[in-house]
């Protein structure tokens, strides 16, 4: 784990970086800043540098890389 | 006359008119144009003043508001900004900033009808963030962001807090602000606990010293506006606001000012923004504050301003910071010459001068520093050394430093700074090892002299007798030999 999870935009497939612990929070949607789309953390096809059921969140619902 | 942007602009005018760069050409600040064109011109080591005549507003129209930008980027401007002779040195500006937080200056309250920034008043639905020339600042940035200093008010004490937040823009009276957990985070989370809005305006333009003022690094207690006075060398004058009456004053001779609420209960989410240390500082939740926007007020033909520039880099700002490390240091060792705390290289870093007087000083000097802001590592020079040429700095390190002797590693044990990327777990503790370099040659034994022409011969040997000015004059000036 690191400063920053590096997630993917399910709309435009770009990656921008986020804080961990704001993946960790329940019900949150990351902004995609190329696109201007919200979504959830679940949505993204990948996400490096954050684990879900580390955070305590459970099993994922997507194929993640982790770190 | 009082104080503001436009006698600023007259002053570099006046003193530096080739520096004052206007441009006509329409802009769309939102698409990286100013950006872009500060990166040309850094590239060929220009720094203008530079201002937007005809820049773009979120909408896409040519916005009543222009755009400056670089402001007080470099020694020149901010010497021009401080009313202080081009002679000065950074050691000594350092200096300077100390005398004048030392002697604050009370500000004065004046009537709405004195005060320039309620020429144009925008309540409610007519408060539309849209319609300033708001920039996109970096590659990846979550939209539009201001970054210009942003005031509170203690709830207990009454006193004001100017300090800079990333405010990244969300719709037309929706703004999210990062507040970490500085002085700022503890008025907002007194007012958040008992309930309440925390009031708050945002200055966006407004003379330099100001600017600089609200760059101002140190306890709590001291009214913030107070020390902007002391910048400006005159008090500042304030005016009851329009969201809030006189429960939050504001600069009247600012040229933009948003006014509004960080509301209790709620949090945005903010990023990614290119930020101070040169990196991407990464989305964020928890302490991204929900600020609601409720009035904008302006002059006639106001400029706003961004005080970011492309990396984050903003050393002349950052001076009164560099002070309040040399006033730490300083009262730990008073032979501390001075200190290097501000610019892109020194982010995390500090570089201190000191005659030393005993074998502990610079291990002293080092822990006073580091229990401050978010020192990490601390370098420690002799006198001799200029803690603002990198090329002095790398040569004392390696020629005055045994590494097993004089480079000591602390632990994980002090608080990091979110924005450092080569912290390593954000979600367990962001917490950081820290650094303490003693360059400084020893006490107790020989240590080779610096080899140097002898004094008596630079004194004696006058160059104008040897090569005329006229020939001088005519060689070009080479830096290839020094960094910067």
């Amino acid at each position: 784990m690191g400063m920053c999870a590096e997630v993917r935009c399910p709309q435009c497939q770009q990656d921008f970086v986020v804080s961990p612990s704001m993946l960790s929070v329940v019900d949150i949607k990351a902004h995609c800043p190329f696109c201007d789309i919200y979504f959830a953390p679940d949505e993204s096809p990948r996400i490096v540098g954050w684990n879900r059921e580390k955070a305590g969140l459970g099993a994922a619902g997507v194929i993640r890389d982790s770190m | 006359m009082t104080k503001s942007l436009q006698t600023y602009i007259d002053d570099l005018y006046e003193l530096l008119p080739n520096e004052v760069v206007s441009v006509k050409s329409e802009v769309n600040p939102a698409n990286y144009d100013v950006t872009a064109i500060i990166k040309h011109l850094d590239a060929q080591k220009k720094f203008p003043v530079l201002i937007f005549e005809r820049p773009l507003n979120l909408k896409g129209e040519v916005s009543d508001v222009r755009l400056m930008m670089n402001a007080e980027i470099t020694q020149n401007k901010a010497q021009v900004a401080l009313e202080l002779p081009f002679s000065m040195d950074r050691a000594a500006m350092g200096d300077e900033c100390l005398r004048r937080e030392s002697k604050p200056v009370p500000p004065v309250v004046v009537s709405r009808d004195e005060a320039p920034v309620k020429q144009v008043v925008k309540l409610g639905e007519d408060a539309d963030l849209r319609d300033l020339p708001i920039m996109r600042h970096h590659y990846m940035d979550g939209g539009p962001y201001i970054v210009m200093a942003t005031v509170a008010r203690d709830r207990e004490t009454g006193i004001y807090n100017s300090s800079y937040h990333r405010m990244e823009i969300k719709g037309p009276r929706l703004a999210s602000a990062l507040v970490t957990p500085r002085h700022l985070w503890k008025i907002f989370k007194d007012y958040e606990d008992a309930g309440e809005e925390c009031p708050v305006a945002t200055v966006v333009g407004h003379h330099p010293a100001f600017n600089i003022g609200s760059a101002y690094r140190g306890s709590l207690n001291v009214d913030e506006y107070e020390i902007c006075g002391a910048y400006l060398k005159e008090p500042l004058r304030l005016v009851p606001s329009e969201a809030w009456g006189d429960r939050l004053l504001v600069p009247a001779d600012a040229e933009v000012i948003i006014e509004g609420a960080f509301l209790p209960g709620k949090r945005l989410v903010d990023g990614p923004f290119g930020e101070a240390p040169g990196y991407l500082g990464p989305q964020r939740y928890h302490d991204i504050l929900h600020y609601e926007v409720r009035a904008i007020t302006f002059r006639r033909g106001a400029i706003m301003q961004s005080i970011i520039t492309p990396e984050g880099d903003k050393p002349w700002l950052d001076l009164p910071r560099e002070a309040a490390y040399l006033r730490r240091a300083r009262e730990a060792v008073p032979t501390v010459k001075a200190v290097c705390k501000a610019g892109r290289h020194s982010h995390f870093n500090i570089f201190i001068s000191m005659k030393k007087g005993t074998e502990g000083d610079p291990g002293r000097a080092a822990a006073a520093v580091l229990s401050f802001d978010h020192a990490k590592n601390v370098f420690v020079f002799d006198e001799d050394i200029d803690v603002y040429n990198p090329s002095d700095i790398l040569w004392a390190l390696a020629t005055r430093v045994q590494p097993h002797r004089q480079i000591q590693i602390i632990k994980d044990i002090m608080k990091g700074n979110e924005l450092d990327p080569s912290l390593v777990d954000e979600e367990a503790e962001v917490r950081t090892s820290c650094m303490i370099v003693d360059a400084t040659r020893p006490l107790g034994r020989p240590f080779s002299p610096v080899s140097k022409c002898p004094d008596d011969a630079m004194e004696r040997v006058k160059l104008d007798t040897f090569i005329p000015q006229e020939v001088l004059d005519r060689i070009p000036m080479d830096r290839t030999s020094y960094w910067a």
